[in-house]
Order: structure tokens, then sequence, then C-alpha cells
């Protein structure tokens, strides 16, 4: 137990020494979210209506910040990571230490996005708060939906480290992987409701995204707090997060158990 | 007139001091002291037209530096100079095009392309003619056996081929003037041997001038008649290499090796001692009585090897980079 | 007269070199060509699907057509591809370049350094998606803009986005510049980067004081937004007059600051 703890503590370090990075990325959530507030503004001015696909203009703009900051903080790194462990052989080093990598992996990520979720928790808390007491919100963001946001994006996160994980494996059978991380990486955020809410694409597309993970990692969590989901509603969610993450446990220990007989098949 | 003139030549250079700390570097947002370093001091000399001349000194003494404001890449903070007749600093187009610098550690040819590419873009760059440059290539590779290696990639060439192309793509446009900034540092020693002779040949063949640095000694042997000395950015020594030599020539080092160790009292007395290990000693004793004084060591010493050596050229600049 | 015919050809004929040499390149490292393909088309599905939702919700837009958004944002995905495929290395890799001093050998060569070190670095591959996508695009919404096909549009569109182009240039060097006094430029150049998504949408969206600040004094919308805005009668007189000369005012500007820059220049000690 304490070399994971040990592992931990890396990811932490790790992250508090590129504490700066991080804030400069938050910071850049500023332009897209101007950018969003200007086209709601126009679009609802131009409408006259008080909704646009479903949602009202203080709704919008909420899931807009939420949505910005949520898919820094949900974002992973580590497989380029292990991708230079399987070129460069340094995953030969951990089939004979005494730590999984998997293990590895997931405790210093973990140990990596823990100052990361206190820090956005707190910013969204600021936000949320000061947002309810000046304008009016058409649902009331209640403190039961604050903590049951608090407890549901952890999940998220551990949902999209076991998609980033499963992917990773990639670096098993192909040479080079960036160009393919970073196009999944752009494509995931849309799919996840990274940039605008998932159900204003309308049925065709939720239909298909209905039967992907990518929707439990943002568009839900933000849905658990703007009220837009009954309460049976989020436990069903919650019950889907898991549901996903047990399927992408199983699917990272076949394709990492694949990899790896390739791995060494091929001599590290 | 002179091809290089320096007089005065200095520059400095300001910095911030670099403090650490939480608390300094939140002191240094709104305050930074800010220091100055003077890399080269007064330096003058001149340089006469088909000459080659070595630029010797330890480590950040300002050979490159003073070879970067010669080719026009700094500005100076003092003094002047003129080469060919211009003020390098001007960085004139006409200037540029008869002159040449070649840096060891900095390479102008493209990485993922044969290296006639570069010689191509070269070309249109200094403008020159497709005949010359159809002649110049032509002679360049087959003095430095370099003609198959055109097409070859940069990056699957040896350091010793790369540098040759780097030496043709510099050499392209017929330099008057050429600098040579470590020209030959990482090679092997072949290659080492060949670069010279080729320097050597081109500089007799052309009539161009040379300034070269280098921290091979045998780099400067073999190609200057003419040496200056620079420590801490200042001339120390402007001369022939030769004269160097009489001035430390009547100091003899010993090498030699003990047996089982002595006390240390023991050595002293046959003269200074320079390094010594455990049972390793370097001693430096005057040529004179040389002879006399390992007579009585390998009298009174449990000696198990020993050499007999002038003082070499490199030890002898050392001991000029002293001076001052 | 004949001089400066001679020069403009030999500069025509080494950026010609340039061309060929990123060629020779790319070829060298096809993954990256595909790579670079692909993660260009993830950014295009971003970018469309603002045009999506703004289709989906059917309505003009401040007197914008979901099909005249189109127009716009095809034009900002020309612009990208333009941009990352001619500019974006070199300028990210100036800093480098001062910090290691290999701008050194540059500096001693008979032509102009601004010209070798901004445009030297060219990746096809980040233009192909882009130019190929941005132009169907452009198409789609000009045929359903109703907008005539004529010498004056076709003239009018393209000279605005080479202007555009000049703009670019001009407003994304300077920041990179300020590391010929040591700064660290990276935070610098992922902000000033994120400005060019301030065209992902019709600059008509945004309140009037941006509006302003992003056409004078930061001049952002130049980028891409004249080009159809010119197609929709969009612009005032004024302002097309300040379309053309605007990109040559900053082209001055990035000059002068260039030249006072190199003199700040102090070459790595090595």
């Amino acid at each position: 137990m304490r070399k994971y703890t040990k592992a931990f503590t890396l990811g932490l370090q790790n992250a508090l020494e590129y504490r700066m990075n991080f804030l400069l990325i938050l910071i850049s959530c500023i332009f897209p979210i101007l950018i969003q507030y200007f086209l709601w503004t126009t679009i609802f001015v131009s409408k006259g209506d008080s909704e646009v696909l479903g949602y009202n203009f203080n709704q919008i703009i909420v899931y807009t910040i939420c949505a910005a900051l949520l898919s820094k903080l949900v974002a992973t790194g580590f497989e380029y990571e292990v991708s230079n462990d399987v070129k460069n052989g340094q995953l030969s080093k951990f089939l004979v230490q005494p730590i999984g990598y998997f293990q590895y992996r997931i405790s210093s990520f973990l140990g990596e996005k823990t100052p990361q979720i206190i820090v956005v928790m707190l910013i969204l808390f600021i936000i949320l708060t000061s947002l309810s007491l000046f304008i009016h919100m058409e649902t009331e963001i209640t403190l039961a939906r604050m903590l049951m946001f608090f407890l549901v994006v952890p999940i998220s996160i551990l949902l999209n480290f076991f998609i980033s994980y499963c992917l990773s494996t990639l670096s098993f059978w192909l040479l080079e992987v960036w160009g393919i991380y970073h196009t999944f990486g752009l494509l995931s955020s849309i799919a996840s409701g990274g940039i605008f809410p998932l159900d204003m694409f309308g049925a065709t597309i939720n239909r298909i995204l209905d039967f992907l993970p990518f929707k439990y990692i943002v568009f839900f969590p933000i849905n658990v707090i703007n009220g837009k989901l009954p309460w049976d509603g989020i436990m069903s969610g919650v019950l889907m997060q898991f549901t996903w993450i047990f399927v992408l446990f199983l699917l990272s220990k076949l394709l990492w158990y694949k990899g790896m007989q390739r791995f060494e098949s091929v001599g590290g | 007139m002179s091809i290089i003139e320096v007089n005065n030549l200095s520059k400095q250079f300001s910095y911030y001091k670099k403090e650490l700390g939480l608390k300094s570097s939140i002191k240094s947002l709104f305050h930074r002291e800010l220091l100055y370093k003077q890399a080269v001091k007064d330096v003058s000399f001149t340089v006469e037209e088909g000459e080659i001349v070595g630029f010797l000194g330890p480590n950040g003494a300002g050979k490159t530096t003073t070879l970067k404001m010669l080719s026009g890449i700094i500005y100076p903070t003092g003094g002047s100079a003129s080469v060919l007749g211009f003020k390098p600093w001007e960085r004139k187009k006409n200037f540029k095009q008869q002159f040449a610098i070649v840096m060891g550690q900095k390479n102008q040819l493209w990485w993922d392309l044969p290296a006639n590419e570069s010689l191509q873009l070269n070309k249109c760059i200094y403008e020159v003619s497709d005949h010359d440059f159809a002649m110049t290539i032509g002679e360049l590779t087959e003095l430095l056996d370099v003609k198959d290696l055109l097409k070859v990639q940069v990056r699957k060439l040896s350091l010793g081929e790369r540098m040759k192309m780097e030496l043709i793509a510099a050499l392209l446009h017929k330099p008057k003037v050429i600098f040579l900034d470590e020209p030959t540092i990482g090679l092997d020693i072949l290659s080492q041997k060949n670069i010279r002779a080729f320097f050597k040949y081109y500089n007799q063949q052309n009539k161009v001038t040379i300034v070269l640095t280098s921290h091979y000694m045998n780099d400067i042997i073999d190609l200057c008649k003419r040496t200056i000395v620079i420590n801490e950015g200042s001339v120390v020594y402007d001369d022939d290499l030769a004269n160097i030599n009489a001035m430390l020539e009547e100091k003899k080092i010993a090498t030699v090796t003990l047996l089982n160790s002595v006390n240390k009292d023991d050595l002293l007395r046959y003269g200074k001692i320079k390094e010594h290990g455990e049972l390793e000693f370097t001693l430096e004793m005057n040529k004179e009585n040389s002879q006399q004084i390992i007579k009585s060591m390998l009298e009174n010493l449990p000696i198990a090897d020993f050499t007999l050596e002038d003082i070499s050229i490199e030890e002898g600049i050392a001991a000029l980079y002293q001076t001052r | 007269m004949s001089q400066i015919w001679k020069n403009t050809r030999r500069y025509a004929y080494i950026y010609f070199l340039f061309l060929k040499y990123s060629l020779i390149s790319l070829m060298a490292y096809r993954i990256n060509f595909v790579f670079g393909m692909l993660v260009e088309l993830g950014y295009i599905v971003i970018k469309l699907t603002y045009v999506y939702i703004v289709f989906r919700v059917g309505e003009n837009i401040n007197g914008l057509t979901p099909y005249n958004v189109t127009l716009f944002v095809g034009t900002y995905i020309i612009m990208s591809g333009i941009y990352s495929a001619l500019l974006f290395f070199n300028f990210i890799k100036l800093p480098e370049l001062i910090r290691t001093g290999d701008l050194d050998m540059y500096i001693t060569k008979p032509i102009s350094l601004q010209f070798i070190t901004t445009l030297k670095s060219i990746d096809i591959s980040v233009a192909v998606p882009n130019i190929i996508g941005g132009v169907i695009m452009v198409a789609i919404g000009w045929n359903q803009s109703h907008i005539e096909v004529n010498a004056a549009n076709v003239i009018g569109y393209v000279g605005y986005l080479i202007l555009g182009v000049i703009t670019t240039y001009s407003i994304f060097l300077i920041p990179q510049m300020l590391a010929f006094w040591t700064v660290k430029t990276t935070g610098l150049t992922d902000l000033s980067n994120s400005l060019f998504d301030f065209n992902q949408m019709p600059m008509t969206i945004y309140n009037r004081l941006l509006q302003r600040v992003g056409t004078f004094i930061i001049p952002v919308f130049l980028l891409t937004n004249y080009s159809p805005l010119f197609l929709l009668h969009g612009l005032s007189r004024l302002e097309m007059v300040w379309g053309i000369a605007a990109p040559f005012i900053f082209l001055i500007l990035v000059r002068i600051f260039w030249n006072y820059a190199l003199r700040h220049y102090t070459s790595a000690s090595s």
C-alpha cells in the first residue's frame, strides 16, 4: 500500500510543481466562454424567445462556464507518458518491480487531480453562488445538488481515466500515436458536452451518444447541478457511470494483456 | 590598410541578478539588480591579408564574443573595428557576401535534406552564378573527399562528414575572410587532421584571411604562425607561437610513478609538485640542473616508472593565462 | 527598378526552395503528415459544431442567416490553414532561435533576416484539410447567401483574405519578438493564439467596444471577417479603407519593432 501512496504523492507534487501551468490553462478558458456569451446574447436578442433549444439564457451561460472548466479538469495526459514508456522500453522496468503499472498510473493520476479538483470546485462554487445571488435562475442551484455535483465529478474523472487508459494501449501496436491522441481529445471534448450541451445536437446524434461513455464525463455532471435532471435521473446516471467504469476496466485489462504479450514478444 | 583592424573593442553584457527563493522572486518583480559583465575589454590587433591567426584562451575569455562582433552578429559597447573596410555590425549586404563564419557547434545545413539542397539555397542567398557554383562544388568536394555524400541526408552523415559539408556551404561564395569558431570540436583525430590540412591548402591557394579559435592546441600549432591569447577579455599575448616556447623552454616536466608512497617533503626537494596522486607525481624542474636532480631521485626514491619532457605549449599558454 | 525586380525574383525563388524543402522533409516523416491532417480535421469538427448549432437555432443572428455564418466560418477555417501552414511554426521557433543563439548564422547571411526566420518553415499537412474544408464551406455559404459570382466580388473577397494574411503575420509575430528581451513567451503565445478564435463567429455578435478594440487596436477581426463582410455589403467606406491600410501599417510597425529588437540581440553565450 505504501508504494501506491508514494505514486500518489508523486502525482500530487507534479501538480503542485506545474500549478502555474494549470492556472494558465484555466485562465485560457475565458476566451471561449466570452465568445459563447456574446453568441448566445445575440441569438437570444435576435430570436426574442426566452428559451432556445431547451435552455434559457442563464442556464446556457452556467453550462458554458461549467463545461469549459470541467473539460480542463477531467483532461488526462498520461497516455503520452505510457507511449513513451512503451517506446523506450521503460515499461519492462515495471515488470520486475513489485508495483503494478496500472496501480502506479492510477495512483499518480489521482494524486495529480486532487489539488486540481479542489481548485476548480472552489472556483465553480464561487462563480455559481455569486451568479445565483445576482441573477435570477430559473432552476435554483440548491446546496444538495452542489454536494451531489462534488460527488459526481470525481467519478467522471475516474471514467475519463479508464477511457485514456484503454486508448493508451494503442502504443503497443503503433510506433507513433500523438496525432491519434490529440484528435481523440478534440472529438471527445465535443462528444462529452465540453463545448455545447449535448441535447442541443438533436435526437439523431443523441441516439449515438447514448451508446458512448463520453456524455457521463461533462454533460451529466453539469445536468446534476443546473437542475435539468430529477433526482432519480441523477441516480441512474451515477449507476451508468459505474457501469461504464466497470466495462472499461475489463476492456483495459484485456487490451493490456494483449498489448503486453506483443510487448514481450517484440522484446520491449 | 590591413584587412582586419580592431581598436579598443569592448563588449559589456548586462543581466539581472538572479536570486533564489520565493521571497526574493517576489521582490524581483519590483526591483531587479542590474549587473554587468565585461566580456571583452579594449582589444586591439590587426590582421593582414592572407594571414592565419589563432585565437587562444580559456572558456569565457571573450574569443567567441570578439568573433561575433567581427562578423556583425552583436554590437560592441565600445571601440571600433573594420573588416574588409566595413563596420561589421552595420551588416551591409556587400560585407556579408565577402566573409564567412563557421561555428563548430552550430549548423546551417537542413537536417532532413541532402547537403546539396542546402548548398543550392546558399547559392541563391549569396547570388553565386551557376558556373562558379559548379566549379567550387567540384573543387571542394574533391579536396574534402565527399563527392559521393552530396545526396545523402545530412542527419545520416557522420560528424566529420557533416563538418566538411558545413565548410563547403560556408566557402561557396569564396569569402575573403573566414572566421572559424571551434571548427574541429568533437571530431575524431583523423577528421581534425583532414580539416586542418584542408585549411592550410585553401589558405595558400586562395590567399584568404583566417581567424581561428580552438580548444585543440594542434589546430593552432599546425595552422597558425601567429597567435593572440585572450584572457578575461583582454589580449595577453600577440606574437609568433614559437616565442611562447622559447619563453618556457628553461623548464622540464618529470612524471614519476612510485612503488610505494613516500613523504611529500621528500619529493619537494627535487622540484615543484604540479599534480600528485597516491603513487603518481608530476614535478616541474629547471632545465639546467635537471640531470643531477634525476640522478639523485633515482638513487633515493622507490621509482617504478619515469618520463621527462618539455613543457607543452598547452601548459605554456595556461601559464600565460595566469599572468596579468 | 530592374534591381528591385531581380531581388523580388531572388526572394521568390528562395521561398520556392523553402516550399520544396518542406515537402521533402514531410515525405521523410510521412506519419507526421497524416497526423497533422488528422488533428486539423479534429479542429474543423469543433468549428463545425458552432455552425451546426447556429443551424439548429435556425434564426437569423443579428441579421445573418445560418448560411451567412457558414461563409464566415469557412473563411476562418481557410485562414487557420494558411496561418498554421506558413507562419505558426516559424513564430514558435523564433524564441528558441534567440535562446540557443542559432540566430547567429542567419544574421551573417546577405538576405533579410526577418524574411528567412519568419518564413522558412512551411508545413503543408495542416493546410490541406483546412483549405479544402474551408473552400467547400465558403462555396456553400456564398451560393446559399445568393451572392453573385462576379469579378468585383471575387477580387474583393480574395483581396481582403490576402490582406488578412498580412495582418495575421504582423499581430502574431509581435508577441514572439519579446523573446529578444529574454521574456518567457509561451504563456503569451497561447494567449495571442486564442485571440485568433474570436473569429470563430462573425464579429457582429460582439458588443461595440469589443468590435472597436478588435478592429483598431488589436485588429483580430481584420483577419477573417472583412472578406465575408465585403460580400455581404457589411463594410462601411471607412472600414473598407482601414481594411486595406491597416495590414501595411501593422507590417511597418512590426518592421520597426524588429529592427529595434535586433539591436537587443546579445546572442547566447556559448
